[in-house]
């Protein structure tokens, strides 16, 4: 009996049940139902929205029974299909580095939602009561971890992403696999400095490193958000650019370049290729994320301005998730757009544009806006 | 024996450590008993990231976050491409040959795993370790208070650590140009200048329009 | 604190989780026909010409380098910028305004710093070891 009083009291606010079992809900929404959920239409969406602006049809004839919705169900059929296919591992590749290779790829584009903040904070207890901004006694984030290094620990483990470049070039056993690895991860890690020199000049504006926090110095109207101002929005640009290109996206998607060039997942078949695949996918969905987070307001838009004190608490978390879901949504459309908008940039000119082009303005914009914090005391 | 400090630190801080520092040891194990490089090499970045870990607890926030972002994710990368690019497919013994150079190996490292012991063991009469263990406060080991003591305090060596970077980055090129890159790179340069000095529309007799003028004339 | 990072840990093995499971599933599920054809390197066609484990450029080597370095002077520039208005504050912040004089410790120490780096970076950049041909 005692013990089942001491289970039932550490699933409480505060104590350790209660933020594990919170912490779980948490990533099972957000990590494993959410984000490759979002990126598996996403993958349908791209070939749809490029043949539109191409002036052809596109993947429109995927149906369940007589639900057809232009197609949309292409995703579980493309899951299907890799599943079923056969896996094939070159003879003599690295059999322990080609099957952790895929891991590297898939596991740090997962991981890196944890520290995302996607809705106004619940306040536990107080669910369907009014409770007006910051009265919550005992608020649960919607954000998986609030850590104190925040924008760091997506730059940490996203450059874990790396390895799963190199390496799957390199144990594939093919000379074409291990020069595109190699291309690859020096696109990786080129544009990797830029990102974190463009989004320094953030962190002086804010003055912190945790995006919950940032959310929440951001306001409501787009004049409060991040991106507002100039050294602000230069940055926006610098970091914007830089995450399309460590995402491998195109205009910078040379490392794959798919009708052109061999990829370094050239001897990879089925599902471990759709780990590659949708591994770049789930990247685009959180590095948007990232992007909302601190350039446009997080989970903040104009007309919730003071729905806090109008309405109960669930409903306005509900509310502000939705916000979210709609701006990470239309920016991944953005990203895509861009695909079929511009050229494919060659290997060195790509290098060029990382470390000659982009990385002094970003070391630029950083003095700047130092200097322009000094000058607006 | 002087007694283990587990009653003050508690149960899950111990466990959590142990889970932690035997991942390290382990990972430590495994980078220096494979025999292909790339593979010890991805048993050191794991190594690390128990590290980062055991960081963590101690409440050593950003150490723990740069150990993942400079050391896993930067310098182990550099170690993989240097693997690769020397490119040696299974690594020959180069471990010391003979009875006496391995025992005189195993003595040294006897005596260092000694030294460590005894000051773990006697660690109450040294006032650093012996001392009474106090909670670290709620913003110890966080960004910004490691940044109010690095420009405070240590902004001598902080400014030192620059000069130490830009020797690295002259001293990587130094040592790995190879005398191919130098001769590719004033070749380019040379053919480059001869470029923007001998193509020119104006320079074209007639001009670009008179060549497409003749042809179609020459078609009629 | 620990409560995040245990929700940071289990994040992480969600992550991996997730990603062997894809691959356990990769490995079970579907055929297992390997013949001749599927085994040997694809080369578009060809035959293999050459070996993978050949030597590869050094300029790979070159640009790690510089990523090393400039991973480090930004991992130095976090901290600066999370205390940035209170090092250009000639007093302490009052509720996180400066109400005391502006100085200009923080953007000199800095400055000082990033010319050292823009240095190695111009040098780089003569040597050509960034803007590859």
């Amino acid at each position: 009996m005692h013990m089942w009083e001491t289970i039932k009291g550490s699933f409480e606010y505060g104590h350790p049940g209660f933020t594990g079992l919170s912490a779980l809900i948490k990533i099972v929404y957000l990590m494993l139902a959410f984000g490759p959920g979002l990126a598996s239409i996403l993958t349908w969406m791209e070939r749809r929205q490029s043949s539109l602006m191409q002036d052809r049809l596109g993947p429109n004839r995927a149906n369940i029974g007589r639900f057809k919705a232009w197609g949309i169900t292409h995703f579980l059929a493309d899951a299907l299909k890799f599943m079923v296919k056969e896996d094939f591992v070159p003879v003599k590749a690295h059999k322990f580095l080609f099957a952790l290779a895929p891991v590297l790829a898939l596991a740090p584009a997962l991981i890196v939602a944890a520290i995302i903040p996607f809705g106004a904070p619940l306040c536990w207890g107080h669910l369907t009561e009014i409770v007006p901004t910051g009265t919550c006694g005992q608020a649960v984030d919607l954000q998986i971890a609030r850590l104190d290094v925040g924008i760091l620990f997506y730059f940490a483990i996203s450059s874990l992403s790396v390895y799963g470049a190199t390496l799957a070039g390199w144990s594939s056993y093919n000379k074409w696999a291990m020069m595109g690895g190699l291309r690859a991860s020096s696109q990786m890690m080129s544009y990797e400095v830029t990102m974190g020199m463009a989004v320094l000049s953030m962190f002086l504006i804010y003055g912190t490193l945790e995006p919950g926090a940032m959310v929440a110095q951001q306001g409501y109207w787009p004049w409060q958000w991040g991106i507002w101002g100039i050294p602000t929005a230069l940055s926006f640009f610098l970091f914007l650019t830089a995450a399309i290109a460590e995402t491998k996206r195109t205009p910078f998607d040379i490392p794959e370049g798919e009708p052109e060039i061999i990829g370094y997942f050239v001897e990879y078949s089925g599902l471990r290729f759709g780990m590659f695949f949708l591994g770049e996918f789930i990247e685009i969905v959180f590095s948007s994320a990232l992007m909302v987070t601190i350039f446009l307001g997080g989970w903040h838009l104009p007309f919730l301005d003071g729905l806090a004190d109008r309405v109960p608490n669930i409903a306005f978390v509900l509310i502000t998730h939705g916000a979210w879901i709609v701006k990470v949504f239309l920016f991944t459309g953005f990203q895509l757009l861009i695909r079929w908008s511009l050229p494919r940039f060659r290997s060195d000119q790509l290098m060029q544009l990382g470390w000659q082009r982009l990385l002094p303005v970003s070391i630029a914009n950083v003095l700047i806006t130092a200097g322009w914090i000094l000058y607006s005391r | 024996m002087h007694q283990l400090h587990t009653q003050t630190v508690g149960l899950p801080a111990t466990i959590t450590f142990a889970i932690l520092a035997g991942l390290t040891v382990i990972g430590a194990l495994f980078t220096i008993t494979r025999r292909n490089p790339v593979v010890a090499v991805i048993s050191l970045v794991g190594t690390f990231f128990a590290l980062a870990g055991v960081y963590a607890s101690l409440s050593a926030h950003f150490l723990a976050i740069l150990q993942i972002l400079v050391y896993a994710g930067a310098i182990m990368v550099l170690f993989i491409f240097v693997v690769m690019i020397l490119n040696r497919d299974e690594i020959t013994r180069v471990a010391a040959r003979g009875m006496v150079r391995r025992g005189l190996g195993v003595v040294a490292a006897g005596y260092v795993v000694w030294l460590l012991a005894s000051v773990v063991a006697n660690s109450s009469a040294t006032p650093l370790l012996g001392g009474p263990l106090s909670e670290p406060g709620a913003d110890f080991g966080t960004v910004a208070s490691v940044g109010a003591s690095l420009f405070t305090d240590f902004m001598f060596p902080f400014e030192a650590v620059s000069l130490l970077l830009l020797v690295a980055v002259v001293g990587g090129l130094v040592v790995s140009r190879s005398e191919k890159q130098e001769d590719d790179a004033e070749e380019t340069a040379r053919r480059r200048a001869q470029v923007a000095t001998e193509i020119r529309p104006e320079s074209m007799v007639g001009g670009p329009t008179d060549a497409t003028a003749n042809h179609e004339a020459a078609h009629h | 604190m620990t409560s995040d990072y245990i929700a940071a840990t289990l994040a992480i093995l969600a992550g991996v989780g997730m990603a062997l499971l894809l691959t356990m599933v990769a490995q079970h599920v579907g055929p297992h026909r390997p013949t001749k054809a599927k085994q040997i390197p694809y080369e578009a066609g060809s035959d293999v010409i050459g070996s993978p484990r050949a030597r590869f450029s050094v300029k790979f080597y070159q640009v790690a380098i510089m990523f090393l370095v400039f991973d480090i002077e930004a991992a130095f520039l976090y901290p600066w910028a999370v205390n940035y208005r209170k090092l250009s504050c000639l007093g302490p912040l009052q509720d996180g305004v400066c109400t005391a004089g502006v100085s200009f410790f923080g953007l000199g120490g800095v400055m000082v710093f990033m010319a050292v780096l823009v240095v190695a970076l111009a040098y780089v950049w003569r040597k050509r070891a960034i803007g590859w041909e």
